[in-house]
């Protein structure tokens, strides 16, 4: 991941990607409220894991299509094709780095619970803090994956949109992925979300955490899958941008 | 061996958005170039000649369609990271920047692009924002610049790797005359450093400043390698003369001046065309001895060079 620091740079100057962990304190909020006052105690978990999970996956996939288009618009992106660092290596970089910041997410979700609700322990806290850093590696390689679509498609925001709620529910970020039907049920497994959101619920229950390393191991290997699938799609990407010519089109 | 090398080649694009309907433009014809190491070569042609796509293909960022090409002898197909550690690329224009970003970000992280350690790319990034001129705007934002500036950032990003070798494509597009000046300075600062610089342009007066060769392109085809001196003598040759006021007598007796071609005359109004730079000193000279006083001379345009050394109309304005 070239460049961190230089991404660093980019990002902080793009207000539009901070807009989720703005909004992550009121999802928190609402989802809090709703649980806490229809006395769903065991939904908490729920309530509370959601916001920065949507958080994590909608900056994440923002800057997945975000980058490739603004270098496009920028015509910064003939350049940067040309630059002896891998553009895979570009965008890699960039989409770590923002789902890196996106786990602030977490922080604010407790810090909503703290203030306005009751406090909810970490009863396994060393189970959970490996459980968001592989939700994080996870959700850096889905989102690369996911930017090699983008780049090829001229209604990347229709597209952003379109990936998220949808997975929201079959990753059982919002509800238990046993409320879906049976036969969507099997469909959920390949999604890392599924994995990460249950092992970080777990996490946060009183007994042990059953099968963790296999969980977590599970949440890395989509990770690493995706992000080899995203590695050889970037790298396609840009073999057919280069032998098109349609590295400047918008 | 030449730093640059092309052999016969060519690029076809497909426009059209749908796969059966897409029609073929043959935008390079089987190019043949070389550019001598410490050369500044320039590439003259008007719009969509092919400059751009040659100068695409030699920074690898597109592939040719038949052909090969090589930079300080490394293929642009087959060994493009060992090209790319060896050039700098600068586009003209407004684009190719982050516009939010300082003048000392943007190199930076250009630095960072080139894998040049931290510290080399902070010390090279601020010599840079030096040579070119920036340096009270070092921490301000590009999107408050103005094309001049931005150009002249394109050219320390063109410069943060030290290449040996830079393609410079419309580096001037957008400046002012004093910052082109200076530009012309720079790139004669740059042949003194050793390096190879491949210049596209469509400004005949630029070419023959700054260039030690230049190869004439229109249409994807190479018209020919000239000097310097030739483009001038061009220029010499099919210069204008513009005055109001004049005297229908003094028409007369101009249109009788020996190299004078063609002269179109409107209520006072004359457009003097010759084709010897002897014939534009004498009918200046008949025009202030008989006292007119608004009168220019004028360059011809790329496309009238065009039409009269190559027989080349392309019908459009360059």
């Amino acid at each position: 991941m070239v460049g961190w620091r230089r991404q660093w740079d980019l990002v902080l100057n793009t207000p539009g990607y901070w807009t989720s962990i703005l909004m992550n304190p009121l999802f928190a909020v609402v989802f809090l409220a709703i649980m806490s006052n229809a006395g769903r105690d065991d939904l908490l978990a729920f309530a509370v894991l959601a916001p920065p999970f949507m958080t994590m996956w909608a900056m994440s996939l923002l800057i997945s299509g975000e980058a490739v288009v603004r270098d496009r618009e920028f015509g910064v992106l003939e350049a940067t094709l040309a630059a002896p660092t891998p553009y895979g290596s570009v965008t890699l970089g960039r989409i770590g780095l923002v789902t890196t910041i996106s786990m602030i997410g977490f922080v604010e979700s407790w810090l909503v619970a703290l203030i306005f609700f009751d406090p909810i322990p970490i009863v396994h806290p060393l189970a959970f803090a490996a459980g968001v850093v592989a939700s994080a590696f996870a959700m850096t390689g889905t989102a690369l994956g996911m930017s090699a679509l983008f780049v090829r498609s001229t209604q990347v925001r229709r597209f952003q949109n379109a990936m998220s709620y949808p997975f929201y529910v079959l990753g059982g970020v919002i509800v238990p992925i046993e409320f879906l039907p049976e036969w969507i049920q099997p469909l959920s497994k390949v999604i890392f979300l599924s994995w990460s959101t249950d092992l970080l619920r777990d996490s946060l229950a009183v007994g042990p955490v059953e099968g963790f390393w296999f969980r977590l191991a599970m949440v890395v290997f989509l990770g690493a899958a995706a992000l080899a699938v995203g590695w050889w799609a970037v790298g396609k990407m840009e073999d057919r941008v280069r032998r098109t010519g349609e590295v400047a089109f918008t | 061996m030449d730093a640059v090398e092309v052999r016969d080649l060519t690029r076809i694009y497909l426009t059209g958005k749908r796969r059966r309907s897409k029609e073929e433009v043959l935008a390079l014809d089987s190019v043949g170039l070389g550019v001598e190491t410490g050369e500044v070569h320039g590439l003259l042609g008007p719009n969509g000649a092919g400059k751009t796509t040659l100068v695409k293909i030699l920074s690898t960022a597109l592939l040719p369609t038949a052909g090969s090409a090589s930079v300080m002898g490394h293929d642009v197909v087959d060994e493009t990271e060992e090209v790319r550690k060896r050039i700098g690329i600068v586009f003209g224009g407004e684009r190719g920047l982050y516009h939010r970003l300082t003048p000392r970000r943007i190199l930076r992280y250009w630095a960072a692009l080139y894998k040049l350690p931290d510290e080399i790319g902070i010390t090279r990034s601020d010599e840079l924002i030096e040579r070119v001129g920036l340096s009270q705007w070092a921490d301000r934002r590009v999107e408050t610049f103005s094309r001049g500036m931005k150009q002249r950032l394109h050219l320390a990003r063109g410069l943060i790797a030290d290449p040996p070798v830079l393609f410079l494509d419309e580096p001037t597009t957008g400046m002012d005359p004093v910052s082109a000046h200076d530009f012309r300075d720079l790139v004669a600062d740059l042949k003194a450093e050793g390096r190879t610089v491949l210049l596209t342009t469509h400004d005949m007066a630029e070419a023959e400043a700054v260039c030690d060769r230049i190869t004439l392109i229109d249409q994807g085809t190479i018209l020919g390698t000239k000097t310097p001196k030739t483009v001038a003598e061009w220029m010499g040759t099919l210069e204008r003369v513009e005055a109001e006021d004049v005297p229908a007598e003094l028409i007369t007796r101009i249109r009788a001046v020996d190299g004078v071609t063609h002269i179109e005359a409107d209520e006072g109004s004359v457009v003097v065309q010759t084709n010897h730079p002897q014939a534009v000193k004498d009918a200046l000279k008949l025009l202030v001895d008989g006292g007119v006083t608004s009168l220019k001379t004028v360059r011809p345009s790329l496309e009238e060079v065009y039409l009269h050394v190559f027989g080349r109309d392309r019908g459009m304005s360059v």
